[in-house]
């Protein structure tokens, strides 16, 4: 059965890169061409840091290559456990639960086992899928560098297939018990809202530790040999840390750290094969608790506000699809994240200056209306194409599409002008630049956060896309690219509009006179065109133009 | 291929109390139904009345809440692997795997029911020509229609000659050629030594084709026997639609 399954999935892929159309191989080798040009970068990188870390070491002779190649390795082994085990989590509960192929696959003669197997298999490789990506480079690099490169490869592969068998197990066992305790749906959406959080402190995490000591000679030399001097501790039951142990050991030639490295492969598989056994049972229970087809438990009826007026009911339902998006829990973690990131960046610069507050204050906002135009391009732009085949029922009822559009952009330009206005207020509390720079700041901050969200709903009813599989495919078509470069414009053009100093700057280089209020004017002027026309013309096409859904 | 037992000894298909309740809403009561070998059933019923349950309840989507299933005598529960063996199934929203081929797809299905090689293939062609899809057999199955999606399901549940075959409206999607062929096929299978269980809304297909019609209303069986049994039985004389409605609408209130 496996085999059979196996070819006609390659055959599958073959045949979606291969007998596509024009576009799709284009985007198929793009896609090919970014992967490989990544893994070119990372190995050219690491190359680059392996020769500047063998001179610096050849000129710290106290310094141990080992304790700190292990320490390194540490930490990588650890972020894959980690990235493992919040990608399978995640990823488990669509395989197991979610996937549309269960129904087919449920009443074929197999057993249970073998089907949850099947699917532990998948979650694991399209779990694993982003750390191999970023790992297979670093291997090759490793093992190149190592006195015997077999020897190295194999000494940082086994353990790395160990650690990602181990957080496999892990997520797949994390996820079944989750199911067990709230409905798939809902454990979807708890699961991409925990990783999305477990990444974000992670981050927050390697931010506090104060990287960028490294760039300064002195403390970096101070971190270092802490680092280089010191032992690492006992790896104990941290398989993170046995792996970097076995991974140092073979790196440097010694063919005993395959053993731990494939002890720690063992447990893995083990662990991995456990799982299924021992959870089928459980799987298969849920399973039929919450297929699609039963009814729906008997549980409090939720009646809702009774309708008072149709733009009361409009603007509800528009919310609903909103916070209801699978996405926007993770999008949320995401976004805590990068704000937080972004005020301890803020902390660090030099506040004594005006002229460089006054800079940053500008750079501030447009990053602010850049991380607002990225949640527009996933949030507002696809709001049109995202009704699918309910367009083909809008289109019969009897209402304005420029009311429900309007709708569309009021659920999406509310939360995106208060992201806006909360980044950029958070940075003018750390930075205090002077009142006028705040001023406008906010003001365009305000702005944007209306505008940019009008741009994305206006453009994305433009060219909708009813019959795309999901959101991020419409965010990600050549409409979607096109209203991201209109708004990272509009965010770019708020920097120079903040400024003071930046304006300055242009207008020497242009040999011209830059007046702020008036550049504010114009700014204003332009991005009140930049969210009414699109609308107008969206609203015109969405009346008149003919609808072909699939 | 699965080799079958001796099918005339046992029922094809047993319901044997089979109750699923969610919550306090019971969606299937007490169902207690024997389906014999070269019987063509149709479940009918309002929306909601249970049918795609006990359909769920039988192919083993479903865990009962109470009461066993057989197909050819083996239980559902204890033997899910042997039972499903035996069993071709055709859900109410057929999945074809988005980018594989019809041909891939009933391959796949094939050598899950132990066909294998060149006996295989013929078998596909063969289901293939018969649900009239051999023309689209390499194409997408993301490309086809909805009504041949329906056809190449079909296809897929024929195609290790199942000793039972569940289908969930079978007919949606299909154009009166294809189910008009449709009805024929089954009344053949079932001649030819397999039990037919299906769900239907159309009610002149299940008064044309079953042998044995069973009417359930909130979850229970109020009503089962040849269609001209059940007509005659309901005292009205008139078509099976008149005795549906009759019972479907429960007593008359003042």
């Amino acid at each position: 059965m496996n085999a059979v399954f196996r070819s006609n999935s390659a055959r599958a892929m073959g045949r979606t890169i291969l007998a596509g159309d024009a576009r799709g191989r284009l985007a198929v080798i793009a896609g090919l061409l970014a992967l490989l040009a990544f893994a070119g970068l990372e190995t050219a990188g690491l190359e680059g840091a392996l020769r500047a870390s063998r001179a610096a070491l050849g000129e710290l002779p106290e310094l141990r290559p080992a304790f700190l190649l292990e320490r390194l390795l540490g930490f990588a082994f650890a972020a894959a456990l980690a990235l493992g085990f919040l990608g399978s989590l995640t990823t488990a509960i669509s395989t197991l639960f979610l996937s549309d192929e269960l129904g087919a696959l449920c009443v074929l003669p197999f057993a249970h086992r073998r089907l949850v197997l099947r699917q532990a298999f998948l979650t694991l490789a399209l779990a694993s899928a982003p750390t191999l990506l970023l790992s297979i480079p670093a291997l090759l690099v490793a093992a190149f560098a190592s006195s015997r490169p077999v020897l190295g490869f194999a000494a940082g592969a086994v353990p790395l297939a160990g650690v990602l068998l181990l957080a496999g197990a892990a997520g797949l066992a994390a996820a079944l018990l989750l199911v067990r305790l709230v409905p798939p749906r809902r454990a979807r959406l708890l699961a991409a809202f925990l990783s999305a959080t477990g990444l974000a402190v992670a981050l927050v995490g390697f931010r506090a530790a104060r990287p960028e000591r490294l760039l300064d000679p002195v403390e970096a030399l101070s971190v270092v040999t802490r680092l280089g001097v010191v032992h690492p501790a006992s790896p104990g039951l941290d398989p993170a840390a046995w792996a970097a142990r076995a991974a140092t050991r073979g790196l440097l030639g010694d063919p005993g750290g395959l053993a731990p490295g494939a002890a720690l492969l063992f447990a893995g598989l083990a662990g991995f094969f456990l799982v299924p056994a021992a959870l089928w049972r459980l799987h298969l229970h849920v399973l039929q608790e919450s297929w699609p087809g039963s009814a729906a438990p008997a549980g409090r009826a939720h009646r809702g506000p009774e309708v008072r007026s149709l733009g009361g009911v409009l603007f509800r339902s528009e919310a609903a699809s909103l916070l209801r998006d699978a996405s926007t829990p993770a999008q949320l973690g995401s976004l805590a994240a990068v704000f937080l990131l972004d005020l301890m960046n803020v902390r660090l610069l030099p506040a004594a200056d005006a002229a460089q507050r006054d800079l940053v204050a500008g750079l501030q906002t447009g990053l602010s209306l850049f991380l607002v135009s990225a949640l527009s391009l996933r949030f507002a732009y696809p709001s049109v194409s995202s009704d699918g085949r309910a367009a083909l029922v809008l289109r019969t009822l009897p209402l304005d599409p420029r009311r429900q559009l309007l709708v569309r952009w009021e659920v999406r330009a509310l939360p995106a002008a208060g992201v806006a206005l909360a980044l950029t207020g958070a940075s003018l509390l750390v930075l205090r630049p002077e009142r006028m720079t705040s001023a406008f700041a906010l003001v365009a901050a305000l702005a944007g956060g209306l505008v940019i969200p009008a741009l994305h709903v206006g453009l994305g009813a433009l060219f909708p896309r009813y019959d795309a599989p999901n959101a991020v495919s419409v965010a990600l078509s050549t409409g979607g690219l096109f209203a991201l470069v209109l708004s990272t414009g509009l965010s770019l053009l708020s920097t120079l509009v903040v400024s003071a100093e930046l304006q300055t700057l242009l207008g020497t280089l242009l040999r011209i006179r830059i007046e702020p209020w008036p550049l504010m004017a114009g700014f204003l002027l332009l991005a009140a065109g930049a969210a009414i026309t699109p609308l107008m013309l969206a609203g015109r096409s969405l009346e008149r133009r003919d609808i072909s859904i699939g | 291929m699965v080799s079958t037992p001796d099918r005339t000894a046992i029922p094809s298909i047993r319901f044997d109390g089979a109750t699923k309740t969610y919550g306090r809403k019971t969606a299937l009561a007490c169902l207690t139904l024997d389906v014999p070998t070269g019987t063509v059933f149709a479940l009918v019923g309002p929306n909601g009345a249970g049918k795609t349950t006990a359909i769920g309840l039988l192919t083993g989507l479903l865990a009962p809440t109470a009461g066993r299933m057989f197909v050819c005598g083996i239980d559902v529960a204890r033997d899910p692997v042997a039972a499903k063996a035996r069993l071709g199934f055709v859900p109410d929203r057929p999945y074809l795997w988005p980018k594989w081929t019809p041909r891939e797809t009933l391959r796949f299905v094939g050598a899950a029911f132990g066909g294998r090689g060149a006996q295989l293939e013929r078998r596909i062609d063969a289901e293939l020509d018969a649900f009239d899809v051999a023309e689209v057999s390499s194409e997408r199955n993301e490309t086809l229609s909805h009504g041949t999606r329906q056809r190449v399901a079909l296809a897929q549940a024929f195609l290790h000659d199942p000793s039972v075959l569940v289908l969930d409206e079978p007919m949606v999607g299909l154009d009166p050629l294809a189910q008009r062929r449709l009805s024929e096929r089954l009344r053949a299978h079932a001649a030819g030594g397999a039990a037919v269980l299906l769900t239907t809304h159309q009610l002149a297909l299940a008064e044309e084709i079953a042998t044995t019609a069973g009417l359930l209303v909130e979850g229970r069986l109020v009503a089962c026997g040849s269609p001209r049994n059940l007509e005659t039985a309901s005292g009205r004389g008139g078509a099976l639609s008149d005795v549906f409605f009759d019972l479907a609408r429960g007593p008359q209130k003042p």
